[in-house]
């Protein structure tokens, strides 16, 4: 999928741990691994609303979009 | 969710309780069909779409009633196939796996097992007929094949199962979608 999920690169930048950041939004820390491994097929509002706040970032700092090279 | 998975255990337990019952009732029934100890018949439990004195002239000979249960077996395979899947699939719901893979791949096998059941009861129509009409005088000897009614449903009801397995199909899709929307 050309979306790629920088939420590693913002957890650094933050320091903050997964499991902080699973009880700062709300969610397990195995839904949270999953968003951070762009595992995830769907993200809700309500979580990207959480996860902005907690990291205090943008959406587009999480979320990119990658141009995939035509073959 | 917790009533779905009561009942389920209380159906596994029922098809688990047959599971066994069928072979032995198969055997019991041609060991003792014709003779006095024949309860299933006489109770009504066994039904059999053909007259087994209208197909044989003499009384059963021990090689026929092993004939008999030989062929009578292998078409209750049949039914211990689509036991087993049932057994699979309630054990699923009562473990809490509703829309899933396999649930999905259990319908769609119950269906085709239906087909199996209505190919398999013609086959064993002509087999039954032959082993049971095989002691009379030759000209008499019966080879019967019949396609009733029941048989036709048989096979709607088995494309209905089919249908409903590509609907689980779609449900797992959805249930997996969702369970990846974090």
């Amino acid at each position: 999928m050309a979306i790629e999920i920088n939420l590693d690169v913002m957890m650094a930048k933050r320091k903050m741990r997964l499991k902080t950041l699973a009880q700062m939004v709300g969610i397990t820390e195995q839904n949270l691994s999953i968003l951070k491994n762009g595992k995830a097929k769907a993200v809700r509002f309500s979580t990207l609303d959480k996860i902005c706040e907690a990291l205090d970032c943008q959406p587009g700092d999480i979320l990119a979009y990658d141009v995939e090279p035509e073959d | 969710m917790f009533n779905i998975q009561k009942q389920s255990r209380r159906v596994r337990l029922c098809l688990q309780f047959l599971f066994p019952l069928v072979p032995l009732a198969v055997i019991y029934f041609w060991l003792t069909a014709q003779t006095q100890f024949d309860i299933l018949t006489s109770a009504g439990i066994v039904q059999l779409d053909f007259d087994i004195e209208s197909l044989t002239q003499s009384p059963l000979s021990n090689s026929t009633r092993l004939l008999a249960i030989l062929a009578s077996l292998l078409v209750s395979g049949i039914v211990l196939y689509a036991l087993s899947i049932l057994i699979r699939l309630f054990r699923n719901y009562e473990n809490g796996e509703i829309f899933s893979a396999e649930n999905a791949t259990c319908y769609h096998k119950l269906g085709y097992c239906l087909f199996y059941w209505v190919a398999g009861g013609v086959i064993y129509g002509g087999v039954i007929s032959v082993v049971l009409s095989f002691n009379n005088p030759p000209g008499e000897r019966v080879l019967s094949l019949s396609f009733v009614g029941m048989d036709f449903l048989t096979i709607v009801f088995g494309l209905l199962v089919l249908i409903i397995s590509w609907v689980m199909k779609e449900g797992y899709k959805i249930s997996d979608e969702n369970s990846h929307t974090i």
